[in-house]
């Protein structure tokens, strides 16, 4: 195994460029080495990108830009993601454990394309956009476009995540994000959904939905999204939607869960998000 | 001041909590060897062919082993005599040991392994216990696949039946637990001028002596074995270890250098011992005034592919098995069933949180269905003294299940349940356990502890004992206890690691024991010394001997007092005997192997725990608010060390209850690792309230019993009985996972209604 330590973006695409064989870039490690244990992954060229001057979380007008190389801690904490995106930063704080959320980066998260990832479905909602780079230049990918499958992405070899961009939320924007892990806390995701949307006159608006650890990859509940801004917010409105949103799952069993729980669950998530949202009322 | 009963500070916590304690990872030796075991990846196949040509010729391998090259027994001596060290030429399940590979560095060993080439023919495994127990089923253990059977029969068990109003029959299922000590299984073996030392993580010191004699073929003079700081045990190593230290002994034996074996996590989790999976049918009976008549149960263990203790694990189960209740008519079968599967073995416990499971969920649906407060119900069947255990036994002293019970529900049940919030459902459940200290009649010929005992001239004091401190607190307990009986200052008294050659053999760290017999080997080992120190004390007092008081590091005589330093200064100066050994013997037990009657322990411990719960009826997720736990141990020597016993055994009992499930495709463990064997955290931890109940036991030192096993055992019950006051959903088969109360919460079977509800 070859490791290599640039300390540019430019030196870093060019040996991405010239490089022979596979290739990984280690950021926070967190999923890399865990593989590299097991053994599933043998990497014969290792780039080591935690010098790159890509940790930062910056506002330009109506936008966040955040460097992929940002912890998800420093995620969690930070004001402008708190009072611009909350729901990113609830995300990033029911992530693993403090020490995997001090090590582990936003771009490694994306990157790794686990359908599971936790700060993934709240980008969907944002609309985020993916900024990556090669030697030539740059391209620009909306997160839902990332992703081609478990554990695959877009990205060319010789291809860096620079940053994660999007528009700032209104302060109007209702939000929740609910995950289902094992424990309360160090666990991937069986089931997780990112919801957003406005609630104007007892009817909701521009909502987006997002499912994770359901499908092959992140995926948008657009039915159930619709079918919400068609009638009004009530519990009827509720029961129908969680049932039409366990129709958009596709899950399976694994170590974690099994398949039916998972679509089950979509539907109590979402449920239990709405009725919350609705006053806190509970349906008894 | 009396040192007992008062929270000193923990002889291991300085080293532990700044990380210099020296665990056997840190341990090097010169010429060192470093030892990996290759393993079966069959759970029943035959060796066709063995070559190590390929892996020999890799560079810093110096030594490949099989069983062939044993010079004493091929056999890890537990009970059975089973259990071969190295398969010969079956395995039996996935992860067996086939051959040992050393070489210079642990680079070479794991590529050694990789080149290791072995066929094997496939053998069609049996995997489940009940397929193994039938008639028409292949053999792998004798002619019926049953390495142990016990048996209670009491009264007449038909009749019983015929004169209970209502009858309860249920099957429970419970999942494998790992043990989950922070550090995995490790021994270094060093050969020493024609000994053999053994260093290692190990809870049964005279076990591995024992092993490695018979593996080396070795007197058991010539195996030394030293116990090094221990990160966990819990059981997994009891009997493990001997496995483990003979692999490491037979290649120093062989390269004659010194060999270290350090298991990783994922080698642990699959070949090492756990808690059985039991399959419990269980029937009971009661009158409609709620007095248990009747009990009728058969235990079936998945033992795996070799007896180790599963035969001593199912009698503990078997002797505890209608719970601390009084009932005429009893009939248990219990069977450990060999299968193509891991050997599961030793774990805090020791077969009773199956079964207390079983149990405790009996008498919780008995009493809904009486429609009896659960713990009223329990008070009119609990034993107290002057009743007979379901096994004979008269129960004369140190029984107050009653209190505990008692006590708990007064700190914490409430009979207005607090409103549920919506789809959040709130409920409370309690379950009662007593645990027989020690080994009891099924391991009476171990049952007995010596001590050395040294007071050295400068007034501190060493000791030494043949159980282990493996994070339990023993080190400290016994420091007291020491401390106390002889005046001294806890902080001037020490233990020095315990090793075979300290005294002689004390039986194994298990079964709760180790408190009640090295104390009182303890106390016994002081004695002669107290004598000398008192003698000398009364003359430089000039008082009578029966006036003479020694505390807190003085001599006292009504007013007068002296240091006890200058005594025992004095003491040497007159050559006095100021070193000792002290020799225990466990009270007298028994058992009838035919009935299953008789005195099986010398002594109960007893035990309530309280849970309350919030279930998510959207999610099926479990939150646990609170336990209450209280214990009768006899008497509490330090506060702290016990409630940490109780505090460390609610968490492991909690994810018994609600976490840990192993549920393996083919034999073949999947969740070898902590990413996906899931254990609570601490932000899975409820508030723990922990009491206990002081009764001394006469027999104990200063009244003690044992508590290290206790706190585990009741938990699991209580949550899922809570689980059922919040929703009305029982759950029979451990653990219990959001998917399973979904999908009982879905189904449309007839649930009764909780009382607490009605």
């Amino acid at each position: 195994m070859k490791v290599y330590s640039p300390e540019t973006i430019e030196e870093t695409t060019k040996i991405l460029g010239k490089l022979k064989g596979n290739v990984h870039l280690l950021a926070g490690g967190t999923d890399l080495v865990v593989k590299v244990k097991e053994g599933t992954v043998l990497p014969e060229n290792l780039i080591n990108i935690r010098k790159l001057p890509l940790d930062y979380i910056k506002e330009e007008g109506n936008q966040l830009r955040i460097g992929a190389l940002t912890s998800i801690e420093t995620i969690h904490r930070s004001k402008p993601i708190r009072t611009y995106a909350p729901i990113l930063s609830d995300a990033a704080g029911k992530m693993g454990s403090p020490q995997i959320r001090n090590l582990a980066t936003i771009g490694g998260n994306i990157a790794n394309a686990s359908p599971a990832a936790d700060t993934v479905p709240p980008l969907f909602v944002l609309n985020a956009q993916i900024v990556l780079k090669d030697q030539k230049g740059s391209r620009v990918i909306p997160i839902e476009k990332f992703f081609s499958g478990p554990g695959e992405n877009v990205m060319r070899r010789d291809e860096i995540l620079m940053e994660i961009t999007f528009r700032k939320c209104a302060q109007s924007d209702e939000w929740f994000f609910s995950k289902l892990g094992q424990r309360k806390a160090l666990a991937i995701s069986k089931v997780s959904l990112a919801f957003r949307g406005k609630v104007n006159q007892n009817r909701l608006t521009d909502v987006s939905i997002a499912l994770g650890a359901v499908a092959p990859t992140v995926i948008y509940a657009q039915r159930t999204a619709r079918f919400l801004e068609s009638k009004t917010f009530d519990s009827a409105l509720i029961d129908e939607a969680s049932r039409i949103i366990q129709e958009e799952a596709s899950p399976i069993s694994d170590i974690r869960s099994t398949s039916e729980y998972r679509r089950r669950m979509v539907g109590a998530l979402l449920k239990q998000g709405l009725w919350e949202l609705k006053a806190g009322v509970s349906p008894d | 001041m009396s040192v007992i009963g008062k929270s000193e500070i923990r002889k291991d916590v300085r080293l532990k909590v700044t990380g210099k304690a020296v665990y056997i990872d840190d341990l090097s030796f010169p010429e060192m060897l470093w030892v990996k075991v290759v393993r079966s990846p069959l759970p029943h196949g035959l060796i066709k062919r063995f070559n190590p040509s390929s892996a020999l010729a890799v560079q810093g391998i110096v030594s490949v082993l099989t069983y062939k090259d044993i010079p004493g027994t091929n056999v890890v001596p537990i009970v059975l005599m089973d259990q071969p060290l190295l398969a010969e030429k079956v395995v039996r399940y996935i992860g067996e040991p086939i051959a040992l590979i050393a070489g210079e560095d642990r680079q070479a060993i794991e590529e050694g392994a990789r080149e290791i080439d072995i066929e094997f023919e496939k053998l069609p495994p049996i995997l489940d216990p009940l397929m193994a127990m039938k008639e028409d089923s292949p053999k792998i253990y004798g002619k019926d696949n049953i390495f142990s059977h016990h048996r209670i029969r009491r009264g007449n068990i038909r009749q019983g039946f015929e004169e209970c109003d209502l009858v309860v029959e249920n099957r429970y299922t419970t999942s494998y637990q790992e043990h989950a000590y922070i550090e995995t299984q490790g021994v270094i073996a060093v050969p020493y001028e024609g000994r053999m030392k053994i260093y290692g993580s190990l809870q049964c010191p005279f076990y591995v002596q024992h092993a490695v004699s018979s593996v080396l073929g070795l007197p058991y003079s010539q195996i030394e074995v030293i116990q090094t700081t221990t990160g966990g045990a819990f059981g997994g190593k009891e009997d493990v270890p001997s496995l483990v230290a003979s692999q490491a002994a037979l290649v120093a034996f062989h390269t004659k250098r010194p060999a270290k074996l350090i298991y990783t996590r994922e080698e642990d989790v699959e070949s090492m011992s756990k808690r059985h999976p039991a399959v419990i049918d269980y029937k009971s009976g009661v009158t409609k005034e709620g007095y248990l008549k009747a009990v009728q149960v058969k235990y079936v263990l998945n033992a795996g592919a070799y007896s180790t203790l599963s035969p001593i694990v199912l009698w503990r189960g078997t002797v505890h098995a209608v719970g601390p209740y009084k009932c005429p008519n009893v009939k248990v079968d219990s069977y450990a069933v060999a299968t193509n599967t891991v050997p599961c073995g030793a774990f805090r416990g020791f077969g009773m949180p199956q079964i207390t499971f079983a149990i405790e969920s009996q008498m919780d649906e008995l009493a809904n269905r009486l429609h009896i407060d659960p713990i009223e119900f329990r008070l009119r069947n609990i034993l107290r003294k002057g009743d007979r255990t379901v096994t004979g036994h008269l129960i004369k002293e140190s029984m107050e299940l009653e209190k505990t019970l008692k006590k708990a529900s007064q700190i914490g049940w409430k009979r207005e349940r607090e409103i549920s919030n919506g789809y959040k459902k709130r409920g409370m459940g309690i379950a009662c356990n007593y645990y027989g200290v020690g080994l009891g009649a099924g391991g009476r010929h171990l049952a007995k502890a010596g001590a050395w005992v040294s007071v050295l001239s400068d007034g501190s004091v060493n000791f030494a004992v043949g159980t282990t401190e493996m994070g339990q607190g023993m080190e400290t307990v016994l420091s007291q206890i020491l401390a106390n009986e002889l005046g001294v200052k806890y902080e001037r008294v020490s233990m020095v690691p315990t090793a075979t050659t300290q005294v002689p053999d004390s039986g194994p760290t298990v079964a709760s024991r180790a408190t009640v017999m090295s104390g009182n080997a303890l106390i016994k080992a002081a004695r002669p010394i107290k004598k000398s120190i008192m003698e000398v004390a009364s003359k430089m007092l000039k008082s009578p001997i029966s006036k003479v008081k020694l505390a807190d590091g003085y001599a006292t005589s009504g007013t007068k007092r002296i240091g006890l330093d200058e005594v025992i200064d004095k003491c040497f100066q007159q050559r006095k005997i100021m070193s000792s050994q002290g020799w225990y013997k466990a009270p007298y037990t028994s058992w009838n192997k035919a009935t299953g009657q008789g005195k099986p322990y010398f002594v109960y411990s007893t035990g309530t725990n309280l849970a309350e719960v919030e279930v998510n009826t959207l999610t099926g997720e479990v939150t646990v608010k609170r336990i209450i736990a209280v214990h009768d141990v006899g008497k509490v020597i330090n506060p702290q060390t016990a409630a940490g016993q109780v505090e460390g055994g609610v968490l492991q009992g909690i994810g018994y209850a609600l976490f840990e499930d192993m549920a393996p495709a083919g034999g073949k463990i999947l969740n070898t690792n902590f990413s996906t064997y899931i254990l609570p955290t601490a932000k899975d931890a409820p508030e723990i309230v922990s009491n206990f109940i002081e009764d001394p036991y006469p027999q104990g030192p200063f009244g003690a019993k044992g508590l290290g096993e206790q706190p585990i055992i009741g938990v699991a019950p209580a949550v899922i009985n809570a689980i059922f006051d919040a929703t009305g959903v029982r759950i029979r088969d451990l653990p219990a996972t959001p998917e399973k109360i979904i999908a009982e919460l879905n189904s449309h079977h007839p649930t009764f209604i909780p009382l607490g509800r009605r």
